[in-house]
């Protein structure tokens, strides 16, 4: 008989998340860089989906890379953290180990994201003009602000901000998934993923 | 008071209803011109009506069950294959036609759907990946929502009036960027469900441990479920010589899944659910001693919050020493512990 199991809660939590901190980074985006609030939620949402993706092809090419070897290990140790009824002794250790490891992967994504996005978006050279002259050295690292508001503004660094919105959103992420775990009962939770589908 | 309809009156709705609905269709379908997703779609229909009397009967003679849909292939005959094609190109080509720019509206939310793309996606991955050999399913639904992002970009990066590649303004590319992005993402939460289906299929123990109960006592039915797995791997490797179980423990495939099989009709016999399974893992080669496991039949991970209740998998350490103890003796006799739940 098959059975399916449907990981509707994996993705349904992962959209939900996506959605959260979209908004947030904007708000971090808007308020640093003074971009338009449009402007800075297409940055956040390129941003955010393209970690989210190159994320998923690293986890699918890692299942792929592991199946000769000790895939075994690893896919019980995901069953168990994925789906367990709270009863993984390890599993918590694994997901905080695991949320500093994207956190850092997923900064590292954003930084070179940006610096792509702008010059996808043609903003590039507007940065590359203005340090003609005088140029730092990481040009890509600073920008100034608007230039309605004048040359003595302090100078922004996107890179740093691209810093401070992750952490705020990964925050804000942490804060989500302990209310859902308060919501659902421990045996429940949004780590235990699935409906059965019969 | 109403007048109560009688039967020619109801027949004569019917009837004129048909008759409306009629001339409704063929208004539809009968194109005002030539050059419209009408005559697309009877160019599909005519390629495959053709493709239905092409006969590729040097196929046909050397194996009939070749000339079936479900093996469509290089191996029917080129004709044939060509005006099949020929069909979907022009059928995917008239959908793309009759939906450019339709707009559907969520209703509550609002947020516009476009089909077009999705549709057509579907239709040419179907051909693609030749979704009807349900093998092709996986990729094909992976591929789906690729296909239909670069169905709602090219156009956009393509000028049909001016005839080469334009780059798009600003605002439309990056509209576009987030478009590959998300339905990327979408790709890669179809990949995640057939990962998991594979999990599932491939790791039943794991599930059913972590779902089933380890400390419920073992009831008399599974006990003699695990009796049933004992008697018919005894019965199967008794015969053999040591070595051999050794060997065929380690390496053959074959040895598992005839077990496999005698134990479902023994469970038949019985009359208990086949849908057990046994597993072999070997413990320690010499003395050689290998651990049963006797897996219940999966059905789903089941809402343990809601009370629902799993057999868990039952473990039984056996032992395969030789026959009386005898170094010379060839024979060997498999002795069992009963049955546990925890895996040690």
């Amino acid at each position: 008989m098959a059975a399916y199991l449907l990981p509707f809660k994996v993705i349904s939590v992962q959209a939900l998340l996506l959605m959260f901190v979209i908004a947030i980074e904007a708000v971090v985006l808007r308020r640093r860089l003074r971009y338009s609030p449009r402007k800075s939620v297409e940055f956040a949402m390129t941003l955010n989906l393209l970690s989210l993706v190159v994320g998923w092809l690293v986890f699918f090419t890692g299942l792929a890379l592991l199946r000769g070897g000790s895939a075994g290990q690893v896919e019980r140790l995901l069953i168990r953290i994925l789906f367990s009824t709270g009863r993984a002794p390890n599993a918590f250790t694994w997901v905080v180990l695991a949320g500093f490891g994207t956190f850092v992967v997923t900064v590292l994504i954003e930084i070179v994201g940006f610096v792509q996005l702008q010059i996808f978006r043609e903003e590039r050279e507007q940065v590359d003009e203005r340090y003609k002259q005088r140029r730092p050295r990481f040009a890509m690292a600073y920008q100034r602000g608007k230039d309605d508001r004048g040359d003595n503004e302090p100078e922004t660094k996107p890179l740093t901000t691209i810093l401070i919105a992750n952490a705020a959103s990964y925050s804000l992420m942490l804060v989500v998934l302990f209310a859902l775990q308060l919501i659902y009962p421990l045996e429940n939770g949004p780590l235990r993923i699935i409906a059965p589908f019969q | 008071m109403p007048k109560i309809p009688t039967t020619a009156d109801m027949v004569n709705q019917v009837a004129s209803a048909a008759n409306t609905s009629r001339k409704h269709f063929w208004q539809t379908v009968r194109p005002d011109q030539s050059f419209s997703w009408q005559t697309l779609l009877f160019l599909c229909l005519f390629s495959w009506l053709m493709a239905l009397l092409t006969s590729d009967s040097s196929v046909m003679q050397t194996d009939p069950s070749l000339n079936t849909w479900g093996q469509l292939s290089l191996r029917t005959s080129p004709a044939k294959y060509a005006l099949f094609t020929m069909g979907w190109i022009f059928l995917s080509l008239a959908v793309a036609w009759l939906l450019h720019g339709s707009k559907m509206k969520v209703p509550l939310f609002d947020i516009v759907l476009r089909p077009a793309a999705w549709v057509t996606a579907a239709i040419v991955c179907a051909f693609l990946f030749q979704v009807w050999q349900l093998n092709n399913l996986r990729p094909a639904l992976i591929a789906w929502p690729i296909v239909s992002a670069l169905f709602y970009i090219f156009p956009r990066c393509y000028s049909l009036r001016k005839g080469y590649y334009v780059l798009p303004k600003v605002s439309e590319r990056q509209h576009l960027l987030i478009v590959a992005l998300a339905s990327l993402l979408v790709s890669c939460w179809l990949q995640f469900y057939f990962v998991v289906q594979d999990w599932v299929e491939g790791y039943r123990p794991t599930f059913v441990d972590l779902v089933g109960g380890t400390n419920t006592a073992i009831t008399p039915a599974e006990v003699q479920v695990a009796n049933l797995a004992e008697s018919v791997v005894a019965s199967q490797l008794e015969p053999l010589p040591i070595p051999e179980i050794r060997r065929g423990l380690q390496t053959n495939p074959i040895l598992i899944d005839e077990m496999n099989d005698q134990f479902d009709q023994a469970l038949t016999r019985a009359g208990n659910s086949p849908d057990w399974a046994l597993q072999i893992e070997q413990i320690n080669p010499s003395p050689l001693s290998f651990r049963l496991n006797v897996l219940p039949p999966f059905t789903g991970v089941p809402d343990t919050a809601n009370g629902d209740r799993t057999q868990s998998t039952l473990y039984r350490t056996c032992q395969v020493t030789p026959l009386d103890n005898v170094s010379g003796s060839q024979l060997a006799q498999v002795t069992c512990s009963d049955a546990t739940r925890s895996p040690q």
